[in-house]
């Protein structure tokens, strides 16, 4: 974990994460809309968006997930990651998943 | 005690008052939705409560507000939010029952604002009740004008200043529904647009509603003039939006699934109109030949 823009967490390869309670969501199709409540606000996941999302139970390390999106969506470790990390990031930055467990990465 | 019945969406609504004829406080179509017939147990019961800490400074309690849902064991808390929360009325979901304390309904007011305060309140939480029911019979209310073709509903989905008004104006009054609030709901297997108490300035003319739903459009007005159909994700994402939401985790669940079944069941479109466009025939058009853009 390190400090990103504005002093936000910034999720590291060895974090995991976990979908914050106030969440309500609901696959449609391949793609997950999520609202927030607290928040009021609305969001449309994509198919790898919401890949990552469905898998934010906090079991498993960002890098696991990367690793389970080089099978699924035949893309390469390293973009895997790098876009597993950013997409991360964007939901902590949204308040809708946080880091419960900072790994080493 | 004062009492009366109403029947909006197939929810069959008492609301009762101990403090007085609340009729003046309901809205003003209210009268449009009387109930067929008066046998069958309430759907909910809405109780109107005179509470004298209410009645010492209504205006306090009941100051213009957001109004949200909040958990408390088994019940829901109906709450204003301005600054800081307040607790305005209770609702058991279980017994189907609401209960809000208020002063008497009868005044004196000190100022008229305390009368009008009062008044947004009670149908707020009027509202709250009727989207929780609705929401737990597989509906929703929707921000939407609705009309009718030829014995089937149209809806046209979009936030204040999306073009409701304008659109329904080139509609026979007789063909709608409303132009700011509607109610859709599965049916016998049908999913069903509804008029609600809250048609706005133009609708409210079929008062029941209940007529199969063929169409959903979504208004779009910053984009080119036509029609697109959405993929479901993106029709549930955007009703979600324009759906009165109770800011309660549970009850956005399942706004969520019975929009995903909306979506599932009847064609989304996003829709962009052109202030000269005639929507009532281009509707009579796409009603006969199954739909090409404006």
């Amino acid at each position: 974990m390190s400090e990103g823009k504005k002093g936000l967490q910034k999720p590291g390869p060895g974090d995991r994460l976990r979908r914050l309670p106030d969440i309500a969501w609901r696959k449609v199709g391949e793609e997950t809309i999520l609202v927030n409540v607290k928040q009021d606000e609305v969001m449309q996941l994509d198919s790898v968006g919401s890949f990552i999302w469905s898998r934010l139970s906090g079991d498993e390390t960002l890098r696991d997930i990367a690793e389970s999106l080089v099978g699924e969506f035949a893309v390469g470790m390293e973009t895997a990651l790098e876009d597993t990390l950013e997409f991360a990031a964007s939901l902590v930055d949204r308040g809708v998943a946080k880091i419960i467990e900072a790994g080493r990465s | 005690m004062w009492k009366a019945e109403h029947l909006i969406a197939g929810i069959k609504v008492e609301i009762s008052s101990k403090a007085g004829d609340a009729s003046g406080f309901l809205p003003t179509r209210m009268g449009h939705f009387a109930p067929r017939s008066h046998t069958s147990h309430p759907d909910i019961v809405i109780a109107l409560n005179h509470d004298e800490v209410v009645q010492a400074d209504p205006l306090k309690h009941f100051f213009p507000s957001k109004f949200v849902l909040t958990s408390r064991g088994d019940e829901l808390l109906f709450e204003g939010i301005n600054g800081k929360k307040r607790l305005l009325a209770v609702i058991n979901p279980r017994e189907a029952r609401g209960e809000m304390a208020v002063p008497s309904l009868r005044g004196p007011w000190r100022v008229v604002e305390e009368e009008e305060a009062v008044r947004e309140a009670v149908q707020a939480f009027m509202l709250a009740c009727l989207q929780l029911r609705l929401l737990d019979e597989g509906g929703t209310l929707l921000h939407a004008a609705g009309v009718v073709i030829e014995g089937e509903a149209y809806a046209f989905v979009g936030h204040t200043r999306a073009g409701k008004t304008t659109l329904v104006r080139s509609f026979h009054s007789s063909e709608v529904l409303g132009d700011d609030l509607v109610a859709v709901r599965e049916l016998a297997d049908r999913q069903r647009l509804f008029g609600t108490p809250w048609p706005g300035r133009e609708g409210g003319k079929v008062a029941y509603g209940g007529l199969p739903l063929r169409a959903v459009f979504i208004l779009h007005r910053e984009l080119p003039p036509g029609l697109r159909y959405m993929s479901a994700a993106e029709a549930v994402a955007e009703l979600a939006v324009d759906a009165p939401r109770l800011g309660h985790k549970g009850e956005e669940s399942k706004l969520l699934e019975n929009i995903s079944r909306l979506a599932d069941a009847v064609p989304i479109f996003k829709l962009s109109l052109r202030l000269e466009d005639d929507v009532a025939a281009w509707l009579k058009d796409f009603s006969l030949e199954g739909g090409k853009g404006p």
